[in-house]
């Protein structure tokens, strides 16, 4: 055992009790953003052209509601419907390794309820060249490490999600479930040329035509447990000015005292100047959203603007519930797509030996730094 | 050499019976063995199946409605060998090597399961592993002499001479097979 447990259990009362004192006050801050919230649902529109007014064209965050945004919406009843999960993992090119190469694994579920399709539980594996990843003519070679891997599987989940979802939207009512945010956050990014951002910003836009092309029988939602955004507090602050003192809200604070478990929140469009900046991306694609009470959980759920009608938001709505209670509080299809995609210490280790192996079989040896050889060797 | 393991895909209701015999056709011998038990369970050990469905609910009724069990469960059967056919010559003793990892196994014939059992010398080989108990023992008798058809009686009384034969020295044992054979 390297952490001083001596030390730090001695420190942690106070850390408990400073947090108290924030819960403390955030309660009165809680409080005037739900007063705040009433303001805005008594006039809707006044007041959401005050929050415009305040915060359009501003770097700040926001959300505005698309009808009351006070309103609670009950689960409907689950119906009949194929569920299909995606989540991703991925080993980043280690700059150490005698290959610097890639691997992502993306793993999904798919689960009928009262649909006569076959369900699978499986996952697809690819690797690559770190130089893979520098497509077309830009270049991702300033880029932090990890961050085309990363890129690269938000895109192959995005993908994945539909090479399942739309032939089992054809057999029947069907749930798209990502877990995460709806966009590939990094898109955005300014830590890579546009050239080498373009080709991922196709394949995302290519992926949601499809699914948009799929219509009503397809719903779609990026769900986010425990989600830290403050995007709909941020409107709610024009209206309610916070004391300075106040402790930073999460919309979670907020709709946490409002819903009751299964309902759901009024719909809500994401206006953040970072979103803004990838939606200019992704013409065409805006993200809705609207955030579901699970147990004591908050979970903010994202989706396409589009694929916002009442049929889609009442199917998604349903299947997240019933998912979420066949499976402790999170949705069942999105746990057995981790189960698939994850890749443990184990196999990161296993796939290094089986690499340093094969490169080595090849007659290629990368000289080990001092770094890497002391971790290595570990001697006394 | 004396037994294997094999598993199902995913999970079954119905695997092969206890006392049925299988066989592997690969290999340089088709090798027979009999079924002494079977196990269903999680495929990842760190993830235990926990109690799922409503009170009253039938099972086929959980697993329909939570449709990623059977994917995540799986059945495996142990199998102890009792004869293998070399070059179209049955024989009720063990094979000189064992049947290749990852082949596949199958429900032996009826024609088959009665020329390899050889009028219950195929008791030979099993009495003498540890797995194949009593209940194993009698269940592949009665599995034998049902697929000799018309032969099923003399089958019987060839396999009970057998069986006194080599369970001279432990007739409560003997007895306690006979009367599971009974119809």
């Amino acid at each position: 055992m390297t952490l001083r447990m001596d030390t730090v259990a001695a420190e942690l009362p106070g850390l408990i009790a400073r947090h108290e004192e924030t819960r403390a006050a955030a309660g009165a801050a809680i409080e005037g953003a739900r007063s705040a919230l009433r303001e805005w649902s008594d006039d809707p529109v006044a007041a959401s052209a005050r929050i415009e007014q305040a915060l359009g064209g501003q770097a700040v965050p926001y959300a505005l509601a698309e009808d009351d945004p006070a309103a609670t919406c009950p689960a409907p009843a689950p119906g009949p419907v194929t569920v299909v999960g995606v989540d991703g993992s991925s080993i980043t090119p280690d700059r150490f390794s005698t290959v610097r190469c890639y691997a992502i694994n993306i793993g999904h579920a798919l689960l009928p309820y009262g649909v006569a399709v076959e369900p699978s539980l499986d996952a697809i594996a690819e690797v690559g060249l770190d130089g893979d990843l520098l497509e077309g003519s830009g270049d991702m070679r300033q880029a932090p490490r990890g961050l085309a891997t990363r890129l690269l599987r938000d895109v192959r989940e995005l993908e994945r999600g539909v090479e399942l979802a739309v032939p089992a939207a054809s057999a029947g009512p069907a749930v798209l479930l990502l877990d995460g945010t709806l966009l590939p956050w990094d898109l955005h990014t300014r830590q890579a040329s546009d050239e080498a951002l373009a080709p991922y910003r196709r394949r995302t836009i290519d992926a949601l035509d499809r699914i948009r092309d799929c219509g009503e029988p397809l719903s779609m939602g990026a769900y986010i447990s425990a989600s830290a955004a403050r995007e709909v507090v941020a409107a709610l602050e024009v209206l309610a000015p916070p004391p300075p003192s106040a402790p930073p809200l999460t919309d979670g604070d907020v709709f946490r005292g409002l819903l009751s478990p299964g309902e759901r929140s009024a719909i809500f469009h994401s206006r953040s100047s970072r979103r803004g900046s990838v939606e200019s991306l992704l013409p065409g694609h805006d993200v809705a959203l609207f955030y579901l009470r699970v147990a004591d959980d908050i979970a903010r759920v994202e989706l396409p603007a589009w694929a916002a009608t009442p049929i889609q938001v009442d199917r998604l709505h349903a299947t997240l519930v019933d998912q979420c209670e066949r499976c402790e509080g999170y949705p069942r299809a999105l746990q057995e797509a981790h189960e698939q995609a994850v890749i443990s210490a184990g196999d990161r280790e296993q796939f290094e030996r089986l690499l340093d192996r094969l490169a080595g079989d090849a007659g290629i040896r990368a000289p080990l730094n001092g770094k890497q050889q002391s971790k290595r060797r570990r001697s006394i | 050499m004396r037994a294997f393991e094999c598993a199902y895909a995913r999970y079954t209701s119905e695997p092969f019976a206890l006392g049925q015999m299988l066989v592997v056709r690969e290999g340089r011998y088709d090798t027979f063995g009999v079924v002494t038990g079977s196990e269903s369970g999680p495929d990842d050990p760190s993830r235990p199946l926990v109690p799922r469905g409503d009170p009253g609910q039938s099972a086929a009724a959980v697993m329909a409605s939570n449709p990623e069990i059977e994917l995540l469960l799986r059945t495996t059967l142990t199998v102890a060998i009792c004869g293998h056919i070399d070059r179209e010559v049955a024989r009720p003793v063990l094979p000189p090597m064992p049947p290749p990892l990852l082949a596949e196994v199958q429900a032996a014939t009826n024609e088959e399961k009665v020329r390899v059992a050889d009028e219950g010398r195929f008791l030979v080989p099993l009495l003498a592993n540890p797995a194949a108990d009593d209940a194993v023992v009698a269940a592949a008798l009665r599995e034998v002499a049902h697929a000799a058809g018309p032969g099923e009686r003399p089958f019987l009384v060839a396999a009970g001479k057998e069986l006194a034969r080599l369970l001279k020295a432990e007739p409560s044992r003997l007895t306690s097979i006979l009367r599971a054979v009974e119809p």
